[in-house]
This record gives C-alpha cells, structure tokens and sequence, in this order.
C-alpha cells in the first residue's frame, strides 16, 4: 500500500516539476520570508512622520526626532505640498510664537492624537533628562507584527497546499485517468493519501522555511509541526472537492480562492478585533490555527494549550470531511 | 461593432462556465461580512498593567488624584487570569486605553513575560517622589522607548491641558474620513475587482486553446486583437459586477461612481492585459500559475502602507496597486478629488494600451500554432 | 469466467433501467463479443463487471469474484482497454506504463516491450499531449496488458486505427487469447466481432436479443446473395438477389438473359445484416 502512496506522489511531483509549477510555489514562502524579514523593522520602527520648516525651530526638531521620523522643507509652501500628499504626514508650523498642526484631512486619529501628544510634551517641557522612568526588558527581538505576518504566512501556504492538489487532481480528470487507477488494486483511500503527500509536504517545507528565515527558528518544531498539519487537512479536502467537482483548472483555482476569506477573517479577528467578536470566527478552522501558531510562535504555549488548539482544528476538519467524504467518493466514481 | 458582439458572445459563454458564479458567490460571501461581522470601528484599545508599590493610603491618594481629574472614569472590578489563578483587579478604562491595576510586582513581570502586555510599577519613594519601572519585550523601537521614558501620570494632567490648547488645521477643505470598516473596501476592490483579471483572462485564453475554438477563430478574418479585446471586456464587466455588488450596499450612495466606473475599468484593463502578456509566454494555464501567483503576492505588498499609512517608502509607491488603492480610497470618501483619479486611470488605461499593444503582437504570432 | 444473472442498472437508482434482466456466462479462453449500437448499455454492462460502476440489482461473477463484494485484488487479474484513451498527458508514453505497473500487487510486463508490441517503441520518451489520437489508443491497449489479466476487457479495441495497425493489434488479440487469455469485447464493428469472437451477443435498448457464435447466426439467418452491375437502356444499375428466394431467382435469370452484365459475384450476409434483421436496428 505504501509503494502504491510513494508511486502516485512521485507521479505528481514528476508532473509539477515538469511544469515548473511546483518551482514556483517553492519559491512562494522564500518570497514571504525575505519580504518580512525586508520590511518588519521599518514598519517596527514606525510612530509618525512629522514635516518641519527648516532651520527655524532647531531645538524642537531635535525633541521631536526622538519620537518620531521627522522631514524638513525649505518654506511652508513646499511643506504643505508634502503635507497633501496620500502618505501620512503631518506638518508641525509656527505661527506667532505658537505652533499649530497641520493635516491633509485623511490622517487616522491615531496618528493626529500622537503628533499633539509629541508637541503636548515639547511645551509641558518632559525630557528624557528629566525621566524618573527605569525600562526592564525581556531581550526579545522579534516584534509582533512580524509574527503576525509569519503566521498568516503559513496559514497562507496551507491554502497553495490545498491548490496544488486540486490541480493536480484537476489533471487526472482532464486527462479521464481515474478510471484507469480504478482498475487497479489500489485503493481510493491510498489514491487519496497519495495525492495528498505533495501537498502535505509543501506546506511543512514552507512553514518550516518561513520559520527559519524569519528569526523563529527557535520555536518548539514539534509543536508548529502539528498545528501545520492539521491546519492543512481543510485546505486539503477543499483541495480535493474542487479538483473533483471542476473540470477546470480555472474553477478549480478560483473555489480555492474562497479559502482566503476566513483566513483574513481569522488574521483580522484575533488582530483587530475586541473580544466580543471573536465568538462569530469560533467556526473558522483557520482562526484557531492561527491561534495555535500564535502560542507556539510566542514560545507562551504549552503542549497541552497547543494540542487543545490542535485538537479544535481537527475537530472542525473534521465536521467538514463527514461533509464532504461521500463526495470526494463518489467524484472517484 | 464587431468586438462588442464578440463581447456579448463571450460574456455569454462566461455566463454558462462556473467560474463566474464563484466571482459573484465571493462578491456576496464579501459582501455579508462587511454587513455583518466586520464593526465598523476596531476597537484597537491598548491596555497597559500598573502595581502602584506604595502604602495603602498613597495608593488611594494616588488614584484618587487621578479619578478626581477625569482622566480615569469607569472605574470597574473584573477577573482576570494570571498566572493559572483568577484574581481580581480594578480596571479603569479611557478613551483609549484600558488601565488594569494589579496588586504585586511579581503579577506584573508575570503579565509583561508571558502575556506581552506593557506593564509598570509605580514607586513612592519616603519623600513622595514616583519612580517608574516600566516592563518591555525588547522589540520596541528606541522611539516608544523614549516616549515611554518622558510620559508619566502626574503630568498627564498638565499635558492634556496642553494638547487640548493645540490648533489642528485642515488643509483640505472637505475633510472626510472613512470608518474602519469603509476603509477596508478599496483593498477589496483591488483585489476581488481590478486584479482578478491577472488570473482570469490567462484561464479563458488558455481555455480557448485547449478546446480549439481558436483555431476556428483563425479562420475568421477578425484580427487577433478584437478576439482579445473581447475576452478583456468580460473581465471588466465581472470586475464592475462583483465591486458593484459589495459596495453599493454597504456605501450606498455616497461613493462617486462615476469616477469608481472609470478607475475600476482603466484598472481591469490594465491587469487584463498584464495577465495577458505573462500568459503569452507559457503554453499551458498550470505553467504561468506560478508566475502569475508570484505577481499576485508581489501585488499584494502595498496593502501595508495602505493599512500603516505612517509607513510609506517610496519604493512601494512604484507599485501599480499603491495607486489603486489610493485611487478607490478616493472614490469611496468621495472627496472631489477627482483629478487624482482621473489622473491614475489615465496612467492605467496608458500602461494597459502598451502591454496589450505588446501581447497583441506575441499572440499574432504564437496563438494559433 | 464471467457470469451475469438477471442484472439490472439504473443511473438514477429508479425504475427506469438502462440495462434490463441481461443473462450470459463467459467461458474460460472465450473471445466473447459483445455488440450493439451506441447508447445500447455495452459499456454500462462491461463498467459493472470491472466494478467501476456498482450493481443495483442482479448478479455478477468475474474471474472467481462477486462483483457485489469487489476485492481489490480482482483487479490484479483484470485488464481493460477503454474506447476514449486515458492516459496522462504530462508524462512519457514510458513514464505512463512504468507508473501504472507500480499500481499492480503482481509481476508486470517490461513497459519497453509492450511499446515494441504496438510499434510506439521510438516514441517512449515523447509526452502522451503530443501523441496522435491512435498513438495515445495504442497506448492505453498495451497499458491494459501490463498486469498479465487473465481476464481482458477490450472497448472498441480497433475503433479509429489504421488497418495496418488494427491488424497489428487483433493479431495481439488472437494471440492472447491463444496463451489462454479469456477476452470480453465491446463493439459496435460486426467485422471485428466476426474475426475474432468465439461467441457474440447483440444487445438493444438494454436487453440482450441474442447469443450465438457468428458461424451459427449465419447459418441460421444468413441467405446467399448474389450482387449483379448491369446495362439497361445505357445506365448502370447495381441490384442483388437472394439464391433461395424464387422470385429473385427468376429475376436475376432474365437479367442475365436480357442486359450486358458488367459484375456478379456471390456475397456472405454479414452479421451487421444478421444484425440489423434480428435486432430490427441499425448499429449506429
């Protein structure tokens, strides 16, 4: 039975290299990977940008670039034009001994409550000299904006995982090749697990690369290793339905594409959202997938808040294979 | 004439495939998100963990003071988890943060290690002075460090006084803001509208080759670019229907759209054509996949200077979709700001003429081999 | 070798059955045929006896297994060629047999050989997408070989092949079947049949009208013929007549006796004719 799994992966992994499609999807969590490690500690470093007009105010510029980017322009003219600009910036002007703030008008609050904050504190007069404040730190340096795009990353790659199946069941349809597999001692279960491996694989080597190359080498492997496996399982049986259902590599393609949806879904509730909306992903497989790697990514969770967050994922899988098992056999009829 | 009855024809054909209804069940599973789960405002509340080390009565003082200036209100007791027990704590919330007071040192290093939350002690020395001891993960850029540095309570006060004093000027006049929510709908128009084309016009040709119909196709005097012309316009007529279909509920009225029609179709256009020169130089639809997969993500990337507005390098601003979403932006608040986008669809329709004008030319000659 | 007793199917599971109470047995070391036009349930019957369709009512044994249990292993003994060829067309006529022998649980045949058998030996290593429509058929014949079966199902094994290569593969067929290969083939070609089948079976609407080997429906149904080509008032006129029938008889005397005859020979019915008078069908 084993020969019979090994054979029909090697077949696909044959075809896809053949196609340079499975060099392509490789390449996938490189391409994350680098572009995270390229653009976290930018956008870790990111407060707000500030507009000055030059030379005028030394002293408060020098205050404000502690705490945030600061640009200098020549007159208030081009500093307005900076300021009008689609980016945020805001322009921080003197006017008769006093300074005001200027906006475009499409800045977040956030970001005009910080810049009030920044000149709040220039003219109550705090200085860091000044502070009576001890920071204790616990050494780590990964921020967690970079966890949060390594995890969604991976979760990302389950997804191609699921693709890369449907296609490749996608081509034994156009080709008319299951019924010749039928006609032969090998099961549909083994048929099924052999089709399954490159996906499997895919998605373990790309989490596996993406964790490495982003800095989280350092987690528990064992546990990253579960929650990728088992936060495929869906994207694998979505996988399988829409090769099985479409006859094209186009439909097949865009059904997969629906699976982004609850991941963002997931990614944007435990993110973004306050408690009181979390209840409405509890469906969402990959919500507690993403939970799960977040522990694990964290270093925070054990093996028994991982194996529960596991277990969920499994449980949901599941509920959708009870679904959709009857149809993954009969479109191997 | 001719390209709009090959239009109807294959928007037609379109109508029959599966494919379409997949666009417009996305568009409607978007759609009952936003309408339905997605607040329209994140509550992004950030919450900060104090032990206030100091005798009883100091303490009491101490919050009091605070209280008494209104800059803590709500004072509430809930439960929280620490360290596997429950205990209870007092919360007071602002408007922008959540101020939990623990009741030792050894719960706050517990919340700050393994919780990641921002955790401080606040010492009474004898001569009533405040010490702060602030607790950080160490990935904190120097910025929020020196911020956190020169920010302390008792100065809160005097510092709000201050930042209420400041004037906050508007150099646009009309200046309208979108909601959490709305502000997320030019990424969905960016990718379920503009982009979709990318794929989907790489599928249909290769659809057409595998099924011969291009062959027949050949034997029609209609040149190459009115087939591809018309394989363009059902792209763009799904991208109209699919946005239309989120954001006339969820907006209604108030987006411009007749600037949203002209930036939607100059954009689909442009990714049409782009999906239809990548797909020239491959021969079947799974080998320009992965091409055209790594564009996609590629594309992706100005959705974070679009959602951190604060990080902007230039560099991303190269990107087609930098301006797209900046250009929906527009659209959605409606803010009259008609020559930028007029000014961006103009460099889209531009750009989308060069390379179908380029892919034109490779599929003359590699179409019907 | 194969039995099938009061077997019924239905596409929809409902009372409406595309094959209907069909009985037959296929003896060890028997070509049997089994014929009728397109749509009439061949490849219905033949998917139920190599399981890729599940029986509904009625009985079936292949090869020693009861097709309502079908063991896996069944399958190790079974070969089909199937009428559209299915073979992958990403990978080498090569790679295809070598990845479908590693399916099987028992000794395959050398995939080289098979391809020599075929003459597809200089195209080994040339993608099946880049095969001709019979290359690929030729293909999928000799891939249905690579197990050994003792039980061979063959779907319009000829259909759409040059002669010179029909030849090539009913010459396979018969030897085959010499090495004591039992063969269950599906046609709607009465030729083929009639070369190469020990006994066929006509089946219509579902429902098998007959069984007989060619050489007795004949005998039994087929009349001599004689074809004429003659001259009358300047024009050609192609006619034939029956040597029994009285009538023609007398006709084709005074032909003879009156025109210039151009052609005439004596013609065999052809179980296509035997066909069509039995069944009432044409075969298309």
């Amino acid at each position: 039975m084993f020969k019979k799994i090994w054979t029909i992966f090697l077949r696909d992994l044959k075809v896809n290299i053949k196609d340079f499609l499975s060099l392509y999807i490789l390449l996938i969590p490189f391409l994350f990977a680098i572009g995270i490690n390229l653009f976290t500690p930018s956008i870790n470093d990111t407060t707000v940008n500030l507009a000055f007009i030059k030379e005028e105010n030394n002293q408060l510029v020098t205050y404000m670039e502690q705490f945030a980017k600061v640009e200098e322009f020549d007159n208030l003219e081009t500093l307005k034009e900076r300021v009008e600009r689609r980016d945020s910036m805001i322009g921080i002007v003197p006017e008769e001994g006093q300074y005001y703030i200027m906006i475009e008008g499409n800045e977040s609050d956030m970001d005009i409550e910080y810049s009030k904050m920044l000149l709040g504190l220039y003219e109550t007069g705090l200085n860091i000299e000044d502070s009576k404040t001890e920071i204790i730190e616990f050494g780590r340096t990964i921020p967690p904006i970079k966890k949060t795009l390594v995890n969604t990353s991976v979760l990302f790659i389950s997804i191609l995982a699921g693709m890369l199946i449907s296609l490749n069941i996608v081509e034994e349809k156009v080709d008319n090749t299951i019924s010749a597999i039928n006609l032969t001692p090998t099961s549909h279960n083994s048929f099924l697990l052999g089709k399954s491996i490159i996906g499997i694989i895919f998605a373990i080597f790309g989490g596996l690369a993406l964790v490495y190359i982003t800095g989280f080498g350092a987690v528990d492997i064992g546990k990253i290793l579960i929650i990728i496996s088992v936060s495929t399982i869906i994207s694998i049986l979505v996988g399988f339905i829409q090769g099985l259902i479409n006859d094209d590599i186009m439909t097949a393609a865009a059904s997969i594409k629906l699976l982004f949806l609850p991941l963002i879904a997931a990614v944007l509730a435990v993110e973004i959202l306050s408690e009181k909306w979390q209840r409405f992903l509890y469906w969402n497989p990959f919500y507690w997938a993403y939970k799960g790697n977040d522990l694990v990514l964290n270093k925070s969770g054990s093996w028994g808040q991982v194996l529960i967050y596991a277990g969920i994922v499994l449980f949901l899988s599941g509920i959708v294979y009870v679904f959709l098992a009857p149809k993954i056999r009969k479109g191997l009829e | 004439m001719k390209v709009f009855s090959g239009f109807l024809k294959e928007l037609k054909l379109a109508s029959r495939g599966f494919y379409f209804y997949i666009e417009i069940f996305m568009a409607v599973l978007i759609l009952i998100l936003f309408l339905f789960i997605v607040p329209d405002e994140f509550s992004a509340k950030g919450e900060e963990y104090v032990f206030l080390d100091m005798p009883k009565e100091a303490k009491d003082v101490y919050l009091k003071g605070l209280t008494g200036e209104d800059l803590l209100n709500q004072r509430k007791n809930v439960k929280i988890k620490i360290d596997g027990k429950d205990k209870n704590v007092d919360l007071y919330e602002t408007e922008d943060s959540s101020l939990y007071f623990l009741e030792s040192k050894e719960d706050i290093i517990y919340m700050a290690d393994n919780k990641r939350k921002i955790s401080l002690i606040i010492k009474m020395d004898e001569d009533h002075n405040l010490a702060y001891q602030y607790y950080l993960q160490g990935y904190e850029s120097q910025k929020l460090k020196n911020l956190i540095r020169v920010l302390n309570l008792e100065s809160a006060h005097l510092l709000q006084e201050n930042m209420d004093s400041l004037e906050v000027r508007s150099i646009s006049i009309d200046s309208k803001r979108l909601s959490d929510k709305e502000n997320m709908l030019p990424s969905v128009l960016v990718f379920n509208g503009s982009l979709m084309g990318l794929f989907l016009i790489a599928a249909y040709i290769f659809l057409d080759r595998q099924e011969g119909v291009i062959k027949a196709y050949a034997l029609t005097p209609s040149p190459v670019w009115q087939y591809l012309m018309s394989k363009i316009g059902v792209i763009v007529f799904i991208s109209i229907l699919s946005s239309m279909l989120v954001l006339l509920p969820v907006m209604g009225l108030k987006p411009d759209y007749l600037l949203l029609l002209v930036l939607l179709i100059s954009t689909a256009f442009f990714s049409s054509a782009l999906g239809l020169l990548i797909a020239s130089f491959y021969d079947s639809l799974i080998q320009a996949f992965g091409t055209i997969y790594v564009f996609m993500i590629i594309m992706i990337l100005p959705n974070m200077a679009y959602f951190l507005p604060s990080w902007s390098p230039t560099w991303i601003k190269i990107f087609p979709t930098y301006s797209m979403l900046q250009g929906f932006k527009s659209v959605i608040l409606a803010n009259g700001d008609a020559a930028y986008v007029l000014s961006v669809s103009a460099g889209f329709l531009l750009m989308g003429l060069i390379m179908f004008f380029l892919a034109n030319l490779r599929y003359k000659k590699i179409l019907f081999r | 070798m194969i039995k099938v007793k009061n077997l019924y199917h239905s596409y929809k599971k409902d009372d409406i059955y595309q094959v209907k109470d069909v009985n037959f047995e296929v003896e060890e070391g028997e070509i049997f045929g089994f014929l009728g036009p397109s749509g009439a349930g061949k490849t219905t019957v033949q998917n139920i006896l190599t399981g890729l369709l599940e029986i509904h009512k009625g009985q079936a044994e292949v090869a020693g297994y009861d097709m309502k249990n079908i063991s896996k292993d069944m399958f190790n003994k079974i070969g089909m060629s199937f009428e559209q060829s299915n073979v992958y067309s990403k990978l080498t006529a090569l790679e295809n047999l070598k990845f479908y022998a590693k399916l099987f649980d028992v000794e395959t045949r050398d995939p080289k050989d098979l391809l020599k058998l075929v003459g597809l030996e200089d195209k080994a290593n040339m993608r099946a997408g880049e095969f001709s429509k019979g290359m690929k058929h030729r293909l999928t014949f000799v891939r249905s070989m690579i197990n050994n079966p003792i039980m061979w199902f063959l779907d319009e094994p000829t259909t759409g092949l040059d002669p010179s290569i029909a030849a090539d593969i009913k010459n396979i067929i018969r030897e085959k079947n010499k090495q004591g290969v039992t063969i269950f083939l599906t046609s709607h070609n009465m030729f083929i049949a009639d070369e190469l089948c020990h006994r066929v079976a006509f089946i219509v609407d579902g429902e098998i009208k007959l069984i007989d080997s060619p050489r007795n429906l004949k005998l039994q149904y087929g009349d001599k013929m004689i074809e004429v080509d003659y001259i009358k008032d300047g024009e050609n006129i192609n006619d034939s007549f029956s040597t029994i029938l009285n009538e023609d008889k007398k006709k084709l005397k005074e032909i003879i006796d009156n025109y210039e005859i151009q052609t005439m020979h004596s013609k065999e019915a052809s179980l296509e004719e035997i066909f069509i008078k039995v069944t009432g069908r044409g075969l298309v």
